[in-house]
């Protein structure tokens, strides 16, 4: 979700920047456990792996093109911590090295899509995936993108509650979650659909014309 | 060392922005950051522009509209918000035209080397995602039905997904060769 | 019936890769372009093939100026987009359908609008010629990069086209099917311009050498075996080298090639 600075009020980004902080430690911990020495080559990968995946555009009917995030397909076959540490990389180099800025929307983005959008993704891919594999991927996939535009909507959505001037003039993003609710959540119902459709195809291919073993 | 500096600096200026609510104020700081960009600062005042103007001009329209039917439109949230942008974006640019970034975070040397990494593999990658739609375009005689630019996008993306599969499995073995988990055995 | 005319292309501001290039190729010439690495044969084959323009000068192909604006008309795009095929270095960068059959019937399929016998035949005509019929129901993914190879070269084939653009063709290929590729070229009779590093290799592959320099521009523009015998070009070009080497007993140093296989 690429929200320019200047959008989100420190009283926002500040204390999300604590929790990510914690999140990103926990990960590194829980990660290294795991891994040990195969951690950094395979959070690199996976980052790279990440960034590509966004840069693929899929058409919607009516016309627009939009980009994948990754978010589901990348917990499903990394798991949600490197998923989570690997969208935070490439957010950090979106930020600080390509220019992209969201430098101040970095945690809000790491913890919406990295985290809640990964754990979630795994999470209802797990659920369904012995009943209908298929099924679990769209509803993984399209879950992740889902969740993450809905806790953007609502932290864009009380902007106004928590940063206005005395009068009430808004001092940072000017809507309220009557407007970011649907204005986000209604296009990215199209999104999610879109997201879900390419991750069962990419796992099609995968495993059928590729012949990696999923885990 | 001077890089890490730069990033404290850049860090506390966004922050600070985020807190000062004075148009007078934001002016004289984005005139700040013009001054510091010197000859690049109108390459950069410029792709600031670039960058925000879509979503600026949505959100500016957006609430003009819906202020006009309700309390009438407060013009110095309008002006506010967009030098708050402004002067932001260009501060990142000017920071990421100025500042190495792996320097700036060599604080931790896991970090530096763990984005370094994912630096170089990431534009090989990109690079090949390019051709690959060059590639597509190269072979389409006409528009393409939907199904063809999803099997497409699915194609492009197993093919990382099975590097990434197997570089990360190489890469372990050549840092192992190299020493550099020694004083982790 | 390709024309470049004062040619210039950045790929990004201050990143020159051609400068001021013109050449003309004629219907059926068979044209090797030779250039060191950098110097601009990958971005000069994608403007051939209308991927990228230039920000200077005017391509022209079959005397009409090819412009993105022009590449938007539906009926010129058709007939451009199959009449030039350009065959990508990384043959990953091609493949994309499940079957190689699929594959090879990709520009087929659009060409004659639906499953017909017809595309049958041409994709087991074209997957004959170059040698793949064995695997028309497998994965392209799962080849060798020679098999990959010919699978892209047949699914290119396959639309007949008038100009094939090879970029370095024979770098996946083993010794057997570099002579393959080699009689392959010579029995099409069509424009053809392929890019190598192999020196030895360059005369088989066309009679006529474009060469870019390290500065971008056409260095040389004439027949091959003239080109492979000036020595003073071929270093301007920086496609020879010296080092200290030794033949039998002695040492010494002069310029020569290596076999890049």
């Amino acid at each position: 979700m690429h929200i320019p600075d200047g959008f989100l009020s420190p009283q926002t980004y500040l204390p999300l920047y604590a929790v990510a902080g914690v999140a990103w430690a926990v990960g590194m911990r829980r990660i290294r456990s795991a891994l040990d020495e195969r951690t950094i080559p395979l959070l690199a990968v996976v980052t790279a792996l990440a960034f590509v995946l966004s840069m693929i555009a899929v058409p919607l009917p009516g016309g627009t093109t939009v980009h994948a995030t990754g978010i589901g397909l990348l917990a499903i076959l990394f798991g949600p911590w490197v998923a989570f540490m690997s969208l935070s990389l490439v957010f950090l180099m979106q930020a600080l090295l390509f220019g992209d800025g969201g430098i101040t929307a970095l945690p809000l983005n790491a913890l919406a899509m990295g985290l809640a959008g990964s754990f979630t993704g795994y999470g209802v891919y797990k659920l369904l995936h012995q009943w209908h594999a298929p099924t679990a991927l769209f509803a993984g996939a399209a879950t992740a993108v889902l969740l993450a535009a809905l806790i953007v909507a609502l932290v864009l959505g009380i902007q106004p509650l928590i940063a206005s001037r005395a009068d009430g003039t808004p001092l940072f993003f000017p809507f309220g979650l009557a407007i970011t609710l649907p204005a986000v959540m209604l296009p990215h119902l199209a999104v999610a659909a879109a997201e879900g459709v390419l991750t069962v195809m990419l796992f099609r291919f995968l495993v059928r014309f590729r012949e990696v073993r999923t885990a | 060392m001077k890089d890490r500096i730069a990033l404290l600096v850049y860090l506390v200026a966004v922050v600070a922005a985020t807190l000062v609510h004075a148009i007078p104020v934001l002016a004289l700081a984005i005139a700040l950051v013009m001054l510091l960009a010197w000859r690049d600062a109108r390459k950069i005042a410029r792709r600031a522009l670039l960058a925000i103007v879509v979503f600026n001009l949505m959100i500016s329209v957006s609430y003009m509209v819906i202020a006009l039917i309700q309390d009438g439109i407060a013009w110095d949230y309008l002006v506010l918000m967009n030098l708050r942008v402004f002067l932001i974006t260009s501060m990142t640019f000017l920071f990421v035209e100025r500042v190495n970034p792996f320097n700036a975070l060599a604080f931790s040397p896991s970090l530096s080397y763990l984005l370094t990494l994912a630096y170089t593999q990431l534009l090989t990658f990109r690079r090949i995602y390019h051709d690959m739609r060059l590639a597509l375009t190269s072979r389409s005689l006409g528009r393409l039905r939907m199904k063809q630019l999803y099997r497409h996008g699915a194609a492009s993306g197993s093919f990382f997904v099975e590097k990434a599969l197997s570089n990360a499995s190489e890469s372990a073995q050549a840092m192992r060769s190299r020493g550099f988990f020694n004083d982790q055995v | 019936m390709i024309r470049f005319e004062g040619l210039s292309h950045d790929v990004e501001p201050g990143a020159q890769a051609l400068c001021e290039v013109d050449f003309a190729i004629g219907h059926g010439e068979n044209v090797v372009l030779l250039g060191a690495n950098g110097s601009g044969k990958s971005t000069l084959l994608k403007i051939v093939n209308g991927l990228v323009f230039p920000t200077q000068g005017r391509y022209h192909y079959d005397g009409e100026i090819v412009t993105e604006q022009r590449l938007k008309d539906g009926a010129f795009n058709r007939r451009f987009r199959q009449e030039v095929g350009l065959l990508f270095q990384n043959p990953d960068t091609m493949l994309f359908n499940p079957t190689v059959f699929d594959e090879i019937a990709f520009g087929l399929r659009q060409l004659l609008h639906k499953e017909d016998a017809a595309i049958d035949d041409r994709v087991h005509h074209w997957a004959r010629v170059v040698g793949v019929e064995a695997f028309l129901d497998k994965p392209p993914f799962r080849l060798s990069g020679g098999e990959k190879q010919k699978v892209c070269l047949a699914a290119l084939l396959a639309l007949e086209p008038r100009v094939l653009l090879l970029d370095e063709p024979t770098a996946s290929l083993d010794p057997r099917s570099t002579g393959w590729l080699v009689d392959l070229l010579q029995e099409l009779a069509i424009t053809t311009i392929v890019t190598t590093h192999n020196l030895s290799m360059a005369p088989e592959l066309g009679e006529r050498a474009l060469v870019l320099g390290e500065d971008h521009r056409l260095l040389y523009d004439g027949p091959i075996e003239a080109f492979l015998k000036d020595r003073e070009k071929l270093v301007a070009a920086n496609l020879v080298h010296s080092h200290r080497h030794r033949h039998g007993d002695t040492a010494h140093r002069h310029f020569h090639i290596h076999d890049w296989e």
